[in-house]
């Protein structure tokens, strides 16, 4: 956990923050989904990784969140290769080191707004530890979070999260995957239930925010006018070999 | 482990309709389970308390239990009768304390009545050495005096003062009655939960006396001479059981060998604790068939738990994705579910020792009327707990299924479930 903690400076980490080599991954009995020679993300960028339905983007998260671990070839994630370590290591790891964004239905139900923002740092001592070193205690964390998002403190203290728009509940979502300022940020398609006019406006923020605490982001989508707004452009169909080999 | 109980807690608070549902049929099926449990021990400790103080039972030769249940429950007949003679030589023995004389045969609107003497009232005793106690009047003096049990009173409406006419034999309709020798009730007894309080008692002499006139079993009457009762010697030639104290228990056993060698007449001495025990013995199937079938309620009880756990295992798997999402272990999410079991078995067994100590607060008198069966109020035995303890580890268990389950699923979906 030391040596993690090392890395924390971002500018500390020269080279990459993902890196895929030679993976090979697939389902018991069935041909590989993923073959991947090289994929390489570096720390600060943004990331756009696009491919149709099914191509395997799904997989290819849980393989970079240490879910799953590929039959062949080595995952690396802050400079950890994740198959040197056990499952709960791999948990630790995940918790710490990674926010997550989905599609949508992204908060629990039973829990409220700031509840649902601070549910990370219950799970993980360093993120709780960073989120009060920077704003005091968990709760400013979350509320300033929620604030720079544009979620009016009369929300913050309504009733549950199921009354909140699907553009606030994901906007929530990022606050969320952001408190703690993890190295990494993943968001599996989080605009897809959005409607086109508050889609570019979810994505500045999701974008401001990620760079404000120093996260890269992977952004997972196949729409593809989204494009402009990242700085690095991943197709899947491209870098998978998976398929060729059918 | 406190985020996980906080999780687990406003998981089933946002599921509470569910989650009370629940918790009602545990509880209801745990209170059954404990309810039975208390009927089953208070009616064997009613049971064996009906006699105590009591040594030996002596009656004709026939089995013990049958003497047992002729002479202190009142059920079925003597097969034959023990001789004045007899009764007196036992009487006199040294070693004897005391003895109470019982004529049992006639009856009053299906209630035995009872001939026997005022030690009677003296001597006998039941449960934890409980005297009898009058709640109204006195033991009987004059030759037609009764004493009512208390539920013979209650039942039949008798106020002290009141005529009671005794029928021959044991029927709840006889046609033949003593209607020449009419009662007057001196006494009621207080409740003892007992087959005593559906006994009538009045004097050997009175017996005697009513029965006068018979012969064979029919009134003829003036068959039995003109001799007025008031000056004939009333005496019993034959009666029906004796109930014996000794001055030391040491000498139990001597006497009653010496009562089963007797030479003179086929008699039989009982010990009422070692008969009780065969007799409860012989109702030792009805006592594990309830204790058997409530444990199914409770299994079944559990069950319902389980299956709406298990049904809304599915529905949950998002649930379990956000959680692996933020950083839940595996474990903790499996430990989710089991906080919910072992959170909704407490809260039932919780609530069925309400619903067991109320139900029993309000039923209490209306068991001991309709029943004669004294339940008590007292906090729950090392059985109850050790039941209750078994029923909570079966509730933390059936967690561990569902708990696998969602442990599975949040393996296998790892964060990418899309609804």
């Amino acid at each position: 956990m030391d040596k993690l903690l090392s890395l924390a400076p971002m500018d500390a980490i020269p080279d990459a923050i993902i890196q895929l080599d030679n993976v090979v991954f697939g389902w018991p009995d069935s041909p590989p989904v993923l073959d991947i020679p090289a994929l390489t993300v570096a720390a600060g960028e943004r990331v756009f990784l696009k491919g149709p339905s099914g191509s395997g983007k799904s997989t290819l998260l849980n393989l970079i969140a240490g879910i799953h671990t590929p039959q062949q070839g080595r995952v690396s994630v802050l400079g950890q290769p994740l198959h040197h370590h056990g499952s709960a290591w791999r948990d630790n790891f995940r918790a710490d080191h990674l926010g997550l964004i989905f599609q949508q239905f992204n908060l629990l139900p039973y829990l409220s707004v700031l509840d649902n923002v601070m549910l990370p740092c219950r799970f993980s001592t360093r993120r709780k530890a960073r989120a009060t070193a920077r704003y005091g205690s968990l709760e400013n964390a979350a509320i300033h979070l929620l604030e720079h998002l544009g979620i009016a403190s009369d929300v913050l203290h309504g009733r549950g999260v199921t009354r909140l728009s699907i553009g606030q509940q994901q906007r929530v979502a990022v606050a969320r995957a952001l408190i703690g300022s993890p190295e990494l940020v993943v968001a599996d398609e989080p605009t897809s239930a959005l409607d086109s006019d508050s889609r570019d406006g979810f994505l500045n923020l999701l974008i401001s925010e990620c760079e404000l605490s120093g996260s890269t982001l992977v952004f997972v989508s196949h729409d593809r006018s989204l494009e402009a707004h990242f700085s690095q452009i991943v197709s899947l169909g491209d870098i998978n070999h998976a398929k060729e080999c059918l | 482990m406190k985020v996980v109980l906080m999780l687990a807690l406003r998981s089933l608070y946002n599921r509470r309709l569910t989650a009370i549902m629940t918790v009602i049929s545990i509880s209801v099926s745990v209170a059954l389970l404990l309810g039975v449990e208390k009927i089953r021990t208070e009616a064997k400790s009613s049971f064996s308390s009906t006699i105590s103080g009591t040594d030996l039972i002596v009656g004709a030769r026939s089995g013990s239990v049958q003497l047992l249940l002729y002479s202190v429950f009142r059920i079925g007949n003597a097969t034959n009768n023990i001789s004045w003679q007899s009764y007196q030589e036992i009487a006199s023995q040294p070693k004897v304390e005391w003895t109470i004389p019982m004529v049992l045969g006639d009856s009053h609107r299906g209630y035995r009545v009872l001939g026997t003497t005022a030690d009677y009232f003296k001597h006998y005793r039941y449960g934890r050495k409980h005297t009898l106690a009058f709640r109204d009047g006195q033991p009987f003096e004059a030759l037609h005096d009764v004493v009512l049990g208390a539920e013979v009173a209650k039942q039949l409406n008798y106020q002290l003062g009141q005529k009671v006419v005794i029928s021959h034999g044991t029927g709840t309709t006889s046609f033949s009655k003593h209607e020449d020798q009419p009662f007057t009730v001196v006494g009621i007894l207080e409740p003892t939960g007992t087959p005593l309080d559906r006994t009538l008692h009045v004097s050997l002499a009175a017996i005697e006396a009513i029965h006068i006139d018979w012969q064979s079993g029919s009134y003829i009457p003036g068959s039995g001479g003109t001799t007025p009762v008031s000056e004939r010697k009333l005496e019993p030639k034959q009666i029906t059981a004796i109930l014996v104290g000794l001055k030391s228990k040491m000498s139990t056993f001597q006497l009653q060998r010496s009562i089963n060698n007797y030479r003179k007449e086929a008699l039989q001495a009982i010990l009422p604790g070692v008969a009780l025990q065969e007799l409860w013995s012989m109702l030792g199937i009805v006592e594990s068939t309830l204790l058997i079938i409530s444990g199914f309620v409770v299994a079944t009880g559990l069950f319902g738990m389980l299956t709406a756990l298990l049904t809304s295992l599915n529905e949950r798997r998002r649930e379990m994705a956000i959680l692996r999402a933020v950083g839940a272990r595996p474990w903790q999410v499996c430990l989710l579910l089991v906080l919910e079991t072992g959170g909704l078995t407490l809260s039932g067994i919780l609530l069925s020792l309400i619903f067991l100590y109320g139900g029993l607060a309000i039923s209490i008198p209306f068991i001991e009327n309709h029943f004669g069966l004294f339940l008590e109020l007292s906090l729950p035995g090392l059985y109850e707990l050790k039941l209750l303890s078994l029923v909570f580890i079966t509730g933390l268990l059936c967690g561990l299924l569902p708990g696998y389950g969602a442990y599975r699923y949040s393996l296998a979906d790892g964060m990418t479930v899309r609804l």
